[in-house]
């Protein structure tokens, strides 16, 4: 068994530009890449944090926002744990688009799965969606929202960490998580019987 | 010793101190006479040093004299290097000088070299010489005219001339040039093709060339088109034809790139390679371009996408058969397989040319920004879509015609569990074939969730529809013996869909990555792990399975074998007792009721779920036994003969299943075990520390008093008095 208690899909979808690489990057290697280029396809990270002295492991899915990739990242939403849908606070447009996200998300993920709306850039200058805008259309679809900068490392760590956390809890509460791997009823690795875990009634 | 006068006292002391003195005085004298002996000595000692003193004084002055030295040495070293430096400088200027006349001679030479050159319509000997112009420094070449302001008629007009030829035979070359891709002069091209660069035209040149190159290729590739789109529908290929154009054009570029090269590193030089590759992938991208935009169009892939996610079930008729939409898909992946193929062609040409790969561009960059790659991802968008729909429709299909199979001696399966695991198999490795991980990823994150929609649902909602027992209405229902069949195939199906879910996500996760290049181990296992989710899916159908069977097979059929249970009396005489023993019908009765159920079910489940059927049932036996007996009054023998039913039924059990039951039947053991006490005040032994007996009972203290209570032959006050 590898060396986490816990084990999130985290998926982040929004338009092109609007930074999830960048967030990404900020939170797993504490870096804002100079001269991003549009992701392609899908990228996949991998970082483990601590939280109240347990390891949880996050996979990151960081999906690409040009048209052209929407099935691909169709595919992902089902199986996120979070999902974290991310506009650009300095382009309406990037905020108009939310809609059909969302649409999108109620179409193919999961209803429990956690949503948080992030709006990003704050170190920018020319914002164009007040904060209050953003929080009120977030409340609106049951989100959380946060405001980040990858840029500055703004709530980049925070949501990361909060998205964990509550993931946490939840599996707590549900007693133990059907996707955490210590409670999976079946290891896809070992060959066990089907009947091991259905005669204990 | 010394001591004032006061303390001399008495004469003899007086005389003592006298004594002493007197010693003492020689020793004085003695080392006085000593120390004028060495008196001498000493002079000449003195003398010698003072001697000495004089030679240091010379010494000094020697070394600062030696120090002057070294400093004038230094200083003389100090402009013999400036010296030779200013000498270097010289040497310098003069060679300079030596070069600028060797230019100015050239030049001379170059300026009639290329009169005569072009006179005669030598270009490639012009063009030598303008190469030699054109290597010497140009503004150097300005400033010997200057400083020969006085004379420099000669250069200004050697300058001119070659100024003009160069200019003409720009203007010539590239004319020519013209002409020769215009008639398709292939030799000539190659000779003005080689000029370019001597005149220092090497963009110019190349684009002229690779526009000729794109003229080429654009006739094959029109011819290519022509022909994919007269394929008749009849051909062998016609179903592949847009793949096969593709790959032709794809073949010709690459040959292409594989003849010019080596003739551009040549001539034009390594660092021309990028710039060539990405002039001709624009000629590619406009083949590939019209031939995926025809091959939409053909094949009517935008109206298809549109109709294939419609809901309704009413228009059923009108959704694509799956069989077409599998071919369709066979194409574009083939599609996609041959890009990836000619992608691994061009990005391998920037590497080989400068031995490491460039940082900056790269072979790679170019085809990732070009049109093709743009129209590829598109495609690729196209491709999950259709094999989703595929992938659906297929298992759709296969829930819809499912068949059960098995009689007699096989367990009871269901056709669609075999089915739709050879679909979602061959999808996935379908996808492998796109060359890309983002592909092969989405398709399978496609098929767990078809797998958990379609495949789960479909075994979830049958199990939890329930077994319809022997009741007086199922009586009634049409076709119970068929319901009962599916029910049960579903059970089994749940069982080997897990088993199958298992060894599909192993295979893929031992095949893939030596199938794909680049391929990203943790991204891809991330992916397969959700395959987990299906089987908990799968487990948790099983489970309600068998919470169905528990409530309308297992309780009432229990029920019904206990029954006669109340029938007997067990408050025995011995010869009662011994008859009992000896041949007790209810016991026959009950294991041949469990055995024949058992047996019904033997044959028709899968080993691990009639196991499981045999321990529900053992546990729902010793259940309802308990209960009969709560209800039953018993002497000691009494008590006796239920012991040796619960033994019989033990036996019977554990030669039934490969499972452990016993533990199923601990309560009713212990309870058999309390009617068996010969006094009420035996317990005191299991719950003495002391007595040896570890026993650990299943029952609490109020339910053992209870079972005390149904010994008649117990008297209450005993029983109260029992420490528990
Ligand atoms: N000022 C500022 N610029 C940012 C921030 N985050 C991202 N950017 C810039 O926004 C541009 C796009 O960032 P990416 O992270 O590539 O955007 P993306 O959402 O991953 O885009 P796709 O991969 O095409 O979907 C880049 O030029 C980044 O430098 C931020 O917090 N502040
Ligand atoms: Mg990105």
């Amino acid at each position: 068994m590898e060396d986490y208690k816990f084990l999130f899909k985290v998926v982040l979808v929004g338009n092109a530009g609007v930074g999830k690489t960048c967030l990404v990057r900020r939170f797993t290697q504490g870096m804002f890449p100079p001269g991003q280029g549009a992701t392609i396809g899908v990228d996949f990270m991998i970082k483990t944090i601590e939280i109240d002295n347990e390891k949880v492991k996050l996979q990151i899915w960081d999906t690409a926002g040009q048209e052209r990739f929407r099935s691909i990242t169709q595919s992902y939403y089902r199986s996120a744990h979070a999902l974290i849908l991310i506009y650009d606070i300095t382009s309406q447009p990037t905020f108009d688009c939310l809609n059909d996200w969302l649409r999108e998300i109620d179409e193919y993920a999961n209803n429990r799965v956690l949503r948080v709306l992030v709006g990003n850039k704050i170190d920018k200058e020319d914002r164009e969606i007040p904060s209050h805008v953003g929080q009120d259309f977030a409340q609106r679809h049951d989100m959380r929202y946060l405001e980040t900068s990858a840029k500055q490392a703004d709530n980049v760590e925070k949501l990361f960490v909060q998205i964990a956390s509550e993931l946490m809890e939840q599996a707590k509460s549900k007693g133990i998580s059907s996707d955490s791997p210590q409670s999976l009823p079946f290891n896809t690795r070992t060959s066990k019987s089907i009947n091991d875990y259905c005669c204990n009634r | 010793m010394m001591s004032s006068n006061e303390d001399y006292i008495t004469l003899d002391e007086i005389n003592n101190a006298l004594e002493l003195l007197d010693r003492d005085e020689i020793a004085s004298r003695k080392r006085l006479a000593t120390f004028t002996n060495q008196w001498p000595t000493v002079i000449k000692e003195v003398d010698s040093v003072t001697k000495k003193f004089s030679t240091l004084t010379s010494i000094k002055e020697n070394l600062s004299q030696i120090q002057t030295r070294i400093h004038d040495s230094s200083k003389l070293a100090e402009d013999i290097s400036s010296k030779v430096r200013q000498l270097d400088k010289i040497r310098g200027r003069v060679s300079e000088c030596q070069k600028r006349v060797q230019d100015l001679l050239d030049l001379q030479l170059c300026s009639e070299g290329v009169q005569i050159a072009m006179k005669n319509d030598e270009l490639e000997q012009a063009a030598g010489h303008i190469h030699r112009y054109l290597s010497i420094d140009q503004t150097k070449l300005q400033r010997t005219a200057d400083d020969m302001a006085q004379d420099c008629s000669m250069i200004t007009s050697a300058l001119k001339h070659l100024q003009e030829a160069s200019e003409l035979l720009q203007d010539t070359v590239s004319k020519r040039f013209e002409h020769a891709s215009l008639v398709q002069d292939s030799k000539s091209i190659e000779r003005y093709f080689k000029i370019f660069p001597l005149l220092g035209m090497h963009e110019v040149g190349l684009e002229k060339f690779v526009d000729y190159l794109g003229r080429l290729l654009k006739v094959s590739a029109d011819k290519n088109l022509k022909n994919v789109m007269e394929t008749p529908l009849s051909s062998n290929r016609a179903s592949v034809i847009f793949a096969d154009g593709l790959t032709f054009i794809f073949e010709e570029v690459a040959k292409t790139i594989e003849v010019q090269q080596p003739l551009i590193e040549t001539h034009y030089g390594p660092e021309y390679v990028l710039k060539f590759l990405s002039h001709l992938q624009i000629h590619c991208d406009t083949f590939g371009d019209i031939l995926l935009r025809t091959f939409l169009k053909t094949r009517k892939i935008r109206e298809l996408l549109k109709t294939v996610w419609e809901e309704s079930d009413a228009n059923a008729a009108a959704r694509p058969d799956s069989k077409d939409i599998d071919l369709l898909v066979e194409e574009i992946v083939m599609i996609l397989a041959r890009y990836d193929l000619y992608a691994q062609f061009v990005c391998k040409r920037t590497v080989n040319a400068d031995g490491v790969e460039p940082k900056t561009r790269t072979a790679k960059t170019v085809l990732d920004n070009s049109r093709l790659c743009c129209c590829i991802q598109e495609m690729m968008g196209k491709y999950l879509e259709l094999e989703r729909y595929y992938m659906e429709e297929s298992i759709r299909k296969a829930v819809l015609m499912d068949t059960i199979e098995g009689d007699g001696d096989a367990a009871l399966t269901s056709s669609m569990v075999d089915d739709v695991f050879f679909i979602v198999r061959k999808c996935v490795m379908r996808s492998l074939r796109s060359g890309s991980l983002d592909v092969l990823c989405a398709v399978i994150n496609n098929a767990v969730n078809a797998l958990e929609a379609d495949m789960c649902a479909v075994l979830t909602q049958v199990l939890s529809a329930g077994y319809p027992g022997s009741g007086y209405f199922n009586r009634f229902t049409p076709d119970l013996d068929k319901v009962r069949r599916t029910f049960l195939a579903a059970l089994n199906s749940t069982e080997v869909a897990v088993e199958y879910s298992k060894s599909l996500s192993q295979a893929f996760r031992d095949e893939v990555p030596a199938r794909l290049r680049g391929c990203h181990a943790e991204k891809l296992d991330s992916c397969l792990h959700d395959f987990s989710r299906v089987n908990a899916s799968l487990v948790a159908a099983n489970r309600s399975g068998f919470r169905q069977l528990q409530s309308s097979l297992i309780e009432p059929k229990a029920l019904a074998w206990t029954e006669p249970f109340y029938e007997q009396h067990f408050t025995l005489d011995e010869t009662e007792f011994a008859q009992t023993v000896a041949d007790n019908p209810f016991v026959v009765a009950l294991v041949r009721n469990i055995d024949g159920t058992l047996a019904e079910f033997r044959a028709r489940l899968t080993p691990n779920n009639y196991d499981m059927l045999v321990v529900a049932v053992a546990a729902e036996t010793a259940t309802q036994l308990e209960r009969a007996v709560m209800k039953t009054e018993f002497n000691r023998l009494g008590g006796m003969a239920l012991d040796k039913v619960v033994r019989t039924l033990i036996n019977y059990f554990s030669g039934a299943s490969a499972w452990p039951v016993r533990e199923k039947f601990a309560r009713l053991v212990q309870v058999t075990t309390v009617l068996n006490l010969e006094r009420a005040s035996d317990l005191n032994e299991f719950s003495n520390p002391d007595s040896g007996m570890r026993f650990s009972w299943k029952l609490t203290p109020d339910c053992i008093r209870q079972i005390l209570r149904l010994r008649v032959d117990f008297r209450e006050d005993d029983i109260r008095k029992v420490q528990l």
